[in-house]
């Protein structure tokens, strides 16, 4: 039962001459995107039988990304969208974890094709050009590879729609797997929380292989609404995104809004369509968003989730001011438990995992059982993160479990030292990391990435003293702010931060690098103490 | 090298210290042993020498920091001065 596809067509029906899609300077209606995932469905029912049907793309415009859900929506087959930038081996060991046997690509991904196809000589994946399936001749009709749509009534709308390849915190592939029924009651649950109506135009800046992109194509397009599509993020091209194609409502990862701190509010007068932003753990300031909504009128949500869960938890506009520290109460049919490491609730205000159980969890973790059952403690899904949730209900975000800093046997969270140093104007973006230490186990290090102005583009004296000044008003703020044993023991100043390829900070490669450095990190402390 | 510098740099310890102790009623003088008094933890203690580093643009050396006299506050501040002023 194809329940998403379903709801596409019941809104291409009605709104067929509408805008679906905008992409850089290319539109397309709703009728046109129904017509050619109607055709692309037609086509892929005669590729492969039913239990074998799963789709992986190579896509990155988003009429081939849509165009080709859609399809693989209709005829109840599962959709794997894939990472470009992955190399041949990583790709084809995430293709082969979901039992992939067609891969559609674009053009531009033709020689990393090439390459997997010398991988996989033996295996029993079929490679189509995305340009070549519209006409591709259905030659020699076997009875192995009936038609998906003869087949359609064996599956139900609870089966793998989507399987996300997520590579989770252990660098190991996680797939992710979510049902039609699942993705229409997400996509419901952002019309519900934002106020989204067929009115709207929705900015979707990531990738559809992340479960952000997944949603704001889902989110419009099942509506009614129009997704515009911003292929490479930079503010720059992100605000006249918004100013071009009058955007009215936003969902960012954090790093996209770290970025656009600035140009916000100095483009107020060009924003005038944003009607509301969504962000998730982001730790922007009350200020700022007060200065948002003064200048440009636009609401500001925060929100917690997972791929596994989606949205959990939500802070209304209304409750900024009081909630600010934390990431709002449980959205409707959402339960939330607070688990100590024996998975036992835990009372007000004490801090363990987050524990979310909800109608909108996810099917499984492909083919992979006991991960997925080591993933829940009864019915509630572990999210692997920290948080404590207050007695006025209201969830408060700590920290990723794997991302504590254990130094001295204290257990450090590296988020509540980013939220005081950020307080600091010259910071663009922090990441706050630990690395090995002999004596400490680790020690913190603060990595910055400077605002425009304060940036040293060279290497002058004056850079470097401008440098030095920053970093004595970063522990000045830290030692005014933090407990001895939360300060940054050093401060490195970059030009950025590495991004994983879902735009969140790559702690992982930062701690990697520093650790390269092989430094003596608490040799003073040893001089001082321990001669 | 200065009175001056180092009655400066000496306060700067002194209210460190005074900010970071977690003893109650204590007082803090250039005579105070920070570290044989119990006056701050390893954390407070590290954090201070990069305060200082940070703070007053020099480097402390691990081998000037093994000299004993310099868990205490006016032979640390002496010593920081002059490399202020070096």
């Amino acid at each position: 039962m194809s329940v998403v596809f379903q709801a596409f067509k019941e809104s291409a029906l009605r709104f067929s001459d509408k805008t679906a899609i905008i992409s850089g300077d290319n539109t397309t209606s709703y009728q046109t995107l129904l017509e050619l995932s109607e055709l692309w469905s037609d086509k892929l029912s005669h590729l492969a039988a039913p239990n074998l049907a799963k789709v992986a793309f190579l896509a990155e415009e988003a009429l081939n990304t849509a165009a080709l859900s859609l399809a693989v929506a209709k005829i109840s087959a599962t959709c794997i969208p894939t990472n470009p930038q992955l190399t041949a081996t990583q790709l084809i060991d995430g293709w082969h974890a979901t039992d992939v046997n067609i891969v559609l690509f674009e053009p531009e991904f033709s020689n990393k094709i090439k390459q997997c196809q010398t991988l996989t000589s033996n295996q029993n994946i079929e490679f189509i050009g995305i340009d070549d399936l519209s006409t591709l001749e259905i030659k020699n009709a076997d009875s192995s590879k009936k038609p998906l749509t003869q087949f359609s009534n064996i599956k139900t709308a609870n089966d793998n729609f989507i399987i996300t390849l997520s590579s989770g915190s252990t660098g190991l592939p996680k797939p992710i797997a979510i049902s039609q029924q699942c993705k229409l009651l997400r996509a419901q649950q952002s019309w519900q929380l934002y106020n989204i109506t067929s009115e709207d135009s929705i900015l979707c800046a990531s990738p559809f292989f992340h479960s952000l992109g997944q949603r704001l194509f889902f989110v419009p397009l099942l509506l009614g609404a129009t997704l515009v599509q911003l292929k490479q993020f930079t503010p720059q091209a992100w605000i006249a995104a918004v100013e071009r194609f009058k955007v009215s409502k936003v969902i960012s990862v954090s790093s996209h809004l770290y970025a656009l701190k600035d140009e916000l509010l100095s483009n107020a007068t060009q924003l005038s369509s944003l009607k509301t932003i969504v962000t998730s753990s982001a730790p922007i300031d009350n200020h700022f968003k007060e200065q948002l909504f003064q200048s440009i009128g636009c609401d500001f949500h925060e929100m917690y989730g997972a791929t596994e869960v989606a949205t959990a938890t939500n802070l209304f506009p209304e409750y900024s001011q009081q909630k600010h520290t934390t990431v709002g109460s449980p959205c409707p049919n959402v339960s939330i438990k607070i688990l100590s490491d024996d998975k036992t609730e835990l009372p007000a205000d004490h801090i363990g995992e987050i524990a979310v159980k909800s109608p909108l969890v996810f099917n499984e973790y492909y083919q992979k059982d006991e991960l997925t059952k080591a993933a829940f403690s009864q019915d509630y899904f572990l999210t692997g993160d920290l948080g404590k949730i207050g007695s006025d209900g209201f969830l408060s975000y700590v920290g990723r479990k794997k991302d504590i800093i254990i130094s001295g046997g204290i257990n450090i969270y590296p988020k509540d030292i980013e939220t005081a140093l950020t307080q600091h104007s010259s910071l663009k973006e922090l990441a706050v990391i630990g690395v090995d230490d002999e004596f400490l186990g680790e020690v913190i290090l603060a990595i910055c990435v400077l605002e425009d102005e304060n940036r040293s583009q060279n290497e002058t004296i004056e850079a470097s003293e401008k440098l030095k000044q920053i970093e004595r008003e970063l522990r000045r703020l830290a030692n005014k702010n933090l407990a001895p044993f939360q300060r940054p023991l050093k401060y490195y100043f970059n030009k950025s931060l590495p991004l994983t390829a879902s735009g969140k900070i790559s702690k992982l490669e930062l701690r990697a690098h520093y650790n390269k450095l092989g430094e003596d990190w608490s040799a003073p402390l040893r001089a001082m103490l321990y001669r | 090298m200065t009175s001056t510098l180092t009655n400066k740099v000496q306060q700067f310890i002194i209210e460190y210290i005074e900010d970071n102790t977690a003893l109650d009623n204590v007082t803090v003088n250039e005579a105070s042993n920070f570290v044989n008094e119990q006056l701050l933890d390893s954390f407070a203690t590290l954090s201070m020498i990069m305060t200082l580093e940070s703070e007053f643009s020099i480097k402390l050396s691990t081998a000037e920091l093994t000299d004993e006299k310099m868990r205490v506050v006016g032979f640390l501040a002496e010593s920081v001065a002059r490399k202020i002023s070096a």
